[in-house]
């Protein structure tokens, strides 16, 4: 039965497991005790498997040769280049966009009511971000909502019978694949890929604390 | 004397009594352990998920890619795609009084629910505490051939042993059919229920390697499914051959038997357990009926047009990264 991962396998087979009691066979060294595949009088012997070092790595042809693991940190981690989206493998990813001076996430003007949320974000960012970009906008419901009075974000639970109260709906969006490739003459000064501890010192504090319970911590 | 100290029913006697105890007895209450009083084994204090206590038993052996997919992606993208505002719970088809026309009805329980024998539960709205979420697989292989020779049901136990890696338990025919030759108590196959690694293992394993391969699939059938969450489906005699358990070992497997699959998930609805399951890569196919008493979920005064949008099935795809648009 093939059950495990390879190292548990690897592992077993390594191991020299007792041979249980027979009747009728003699043993020279006293009959064995085993509890849980172990030989309760002699001190337990763990052997750890060796490697197997046969043939090139890189030799494709050789269906043996041994296993080596792509690196987690590419180029782009070493460099500390935040533009590309090969960096930071493991975490959560999040694009931010320098526009009027601000990081924040990609904005976009609401122009009509008639175009759904998530289809607005995602016209705007192939407008601010080219074509060549494939995403997936997870669903029609805003993740959250950010209100503004005066330019300044109101803080949660604050009563909103304000009048000159505008909104920014946040809509969640994969991407599957491609790049953010910033389009001339659309207002994105920069742009970065960034994981949440990277976007706190970025972005302005009230603006953090709006969004943070949002963000991925992996 | 003997007159006052009399037992009367205005006082009790133990206030007659001298030196009754003032303190309460707690030692009736309050369990000792004594492991914790004794100095002798200090190590049986330590709590066993540490890891210097004789009892721990490390768990988190092997990463799970299932479980970390679901946790760090697929949660907060299920609570946004199920959401929906001012939805209200749907009540589920409870079980009846009687109405009281007959003196006999007194104290009866109460009468069976509309149209089944059960009550189901009431169908609450999504928010973050009832987020569907993935549990466990039940692999069912009823052989039939076993009603004439008894040693198959032995061998479609050893298949579902070598396809899972888990311990099978037998079943056995429950009804006496004389046309089929089955009667009660007969071993007719086996089943296993996986949870854990087990269940993220085997699910790898059927969505990455075992279904592509089925020529003629071409999804679960939407219709599938026991209204409770949980969806099934039947894998063939000649699909059981792309397990690579099997494969690899094909001299030792010149029969298969063919294997039912459910899969048991935390969703409330059938709906709601497809978008979870196609989210971790199992293809659905087929129209889709919504139940009626589903359709009307959502507060009157806002319905708007979209709910249809939101009862459909929507296929989650593999995610490199995600960026909130505002």
């Amino acid at each position: 039965m093939i059950t495990g991962t390879v190292a548990e396998r690897e592992f077993t087979k390594a191991q020299k497991y007792p041979i249980p009691a027979h009747r009728g066979v003699w043993f020279p060294k006293g009959m064995p005790d085993i509890k849980h595949g172990r030989d309760r009088r002699f001190k337990q012997e763990v052997n750890l498997p060796k490697e197997i070092l046969e043939g090139d790595a890189e030799d494709l042809e050789n269906v043996g040769r041994p296993i080596s693991a792509n690196p987690r940190i590419t180029e782009a981690d070493k460099k500390n280049d935040q533009t590309s989206l090969e960096r930071e493998l493991p975490r959560t990813l999040y694009l931010l966009l320098k526009q009027n001076g601000q990081w924040k996430f990609p904005t976009f003007q609401l122009e009509n009511d008639e175009t759904a949320l998530n289809q607005v974000a995602e016209n705007g960012l192939r407008q601010l971000g080219g074509d060549n970009i494939n995403t997936w906008s997870v669903s029609g419901t805003p993740a959250a909502v950010i209100k503004y009075v005066n330019g300044n974000i109101l803080p949660y639970g604050t009563s909103v019978d304000h009048e000159g109260v505008s909104r920014e709906y946040l809509m969640k969006s994969h991407v599957v694949a491609g790049q953010f490739v910033p389009q001339q003459g659309k207002g994105v000064e920069e742009y970065k890929w960034l994981v949440k501890e990277e976007i706190q010192p970025l972005v302005e504090k009230p603006y953090f604390d709006q969004v943070r319970h949002l963000l991925a911590q992996i | 004397m003997s007159f006052n100290s009399r037992r009367t029913f205005s006082t009790t006697a133990a206030a007659f009594k001298v030196g009754c105890a003032m303190v309460k007895p707690v030692h009736h209450k309050v369990k000792i352990r004594k492991k914790f009083l004794s100095p002798r084994f200090p190590e049986l204090k330590i709590d066993p998920s540490d890891i210097r206590s004789p009892k721990y038993k490390p768990y988190l052996t092997q990463p799970d890619r299932v479980k970390d997919y679901y946790h760090n992606t697929l949660k907060s993208d299920l609570l946004l795609v199920g959401y929906r505002h001012d939805q209200v719970k749907v009540e589920g088809v409870k079980r009846r009084q009687w109405d009281m026309t007959s003196p006999y009805h007194l104290n009866r329980p109460l009468r069976k629910p509309r149209g089944q024998v059960v009550p189901s539960p009431d169908i609450q709205p999504r928010d973050w505490r009832n987020v569907p979420q993935f549990e466990t697989i039940t692999l069912n292989c009823w052989v039939k051939e076993a009603k004439l020779k008894p040693q198959m049901a032995i061998a479609g136990s050893l298949q579902l042993q070598q396809m899972t890696g888990c311990k099978t338990k037998p079943i056995y025919a429950k009804t006496n059919v004389p046309t089929w030759k089955v009667r009660p108590g007969m071993k007719m196959g086996a089943k296993v229920t996986l949870a854990g690694k087990y269940a993220s293992q085997f699910l790898t394993t059927l969505t990455e390697i075992v279904l592509p391969r089925i020529r003629d699939f071409k999804g679960i059938s939407n219709k599938a499914g026991d209204r409770y969450g949980n969806i099934a489906f039947g894998l063939q005699p000649e699909h059981i051959k792309f397990f690579p358990e099997i494969e690899n070992n094909q001299d030792s497997w010149p029969q298969t038997f063919g294997v039912d699959i459910t899969l048991h998930t935390s969703a409330q609805t059938d709906a709601d357990a497809r978008i979870l399951l196609s989210a971790l890569g199992i293809p659905f196919a087929g129209t889709e009926r919504v139940p009626k008493n589903l359709l009307n979920d959502v507060k009157e005064s806002t319905i708007d047009s979209n709910v249809e949008d939101v009862k459909s099935v929507e296929t989650v795809k593999a995610v490199k990264a995600s960026e909130p648009v505002s």
